[in-house]
């Protein structure tokens, strides 16, 4: 009755949050579109471009994997600008400089067809999530992964 | 600003002196018009936190000069 009645006046709205605080952050989702990367270089070169079929795969590859090494980015942005805060990074100093390099890296992936540079911005991916489940108290074990290219992955031991 | 505040809730805000601890409408350049705790007054300006540490940082708010503050609030429905 109250609510009705006040809904009727002229009240203005303010927010309490500038961000949703929905707390669900997990890094493996980045993970999985840095493995997702590799997997689609491996798929690229064994691709023949000799028939429209073959380029039209190709260029589905090659779309995709730009479009996961975006991902990858902004996944690990949004850990990094949302939930990393002053207490984690005195913890971990090195979040900025990591988080930058797989910023690179995620741009190096999507400029090139360079397996390297995407085994190298898994690790970096995987590094981070180290240290996220760290500033959580959640130990982490490395894993290869169960499906093709089988890279090693960070896995957090919620069972611990 | 949970417990405290519900997304929804309707306060009344008023011009008062203003305290440590108190809760404040305020005009931010950035991020709107906000609703924050005051965690330290300044000579000329308040910094102002949220109740939760999801909430943007008292570094990210800044000092929010005296006259952007709207007023405190003395009710909460």
């Amino acid at each position: 009755m109250l609510k009705r009645l006040l809904d009727t006046l002229p009240i203005k709205t303010v927010s309490a949050h500038c961000d949703i605080p929905c707390k669900i952050y997990d890094p493996i989702s980045a993970q999985l579109a840095a493995i997702s990367v590799v997997r689609f270089l491996d798929i690229l070169n064994e691709t023949s471009q000799d028939d429209d079929a073959g380029r039209a795969t190709f260029s589905r590859l090659v779309a995709e994997k730009e479009a996961h090494a975006e991902k990858a980015k902004h996944n690990i942005r949004v850990i990094w600008g949302d939930y990393i805060k002053d207490p984690q990074l005195e913890k971990f100093p090195e979040l900025h400089s990591l988080t930058h390099s797989i910023m690179m890296l995620g741009s190096k992936c999507k400029q090139s067809l360079d397996r390297s540079a995407a085994e190298e911005l898994l690790e970096k991916v995987n590094q981070f999530a180290e240290i996220f489940w760290k500033t959580k108290d959640v130990a982490t074990y490395r894993a290869k992964a169960p499906y093709p290219p089988a890279l090693e992955m960070v896995y957090p031991d919620l069972k611990g | 600003m949970l417990p405290f505040l519900r997304a929804g809730d309707y306060v009344l805000v008023v011009k008062r002196p203003l305290k440590i601890g108190d809760v404040v409408v305020a005009r931010h350049p950035q991020f709107g018009e906000i609703i924050k705790r005051i965690a330290a007054i300044n000579s000329s300006s308040y910094e102002l936190v949220g109740d939760n540490a999801e909430s943007v940082s008292m570094q990210q708010i800044g000092a929010v000069p005296a006259e952007s503050i709207v007023g405190k609030v003395v009710l909460a429905i």
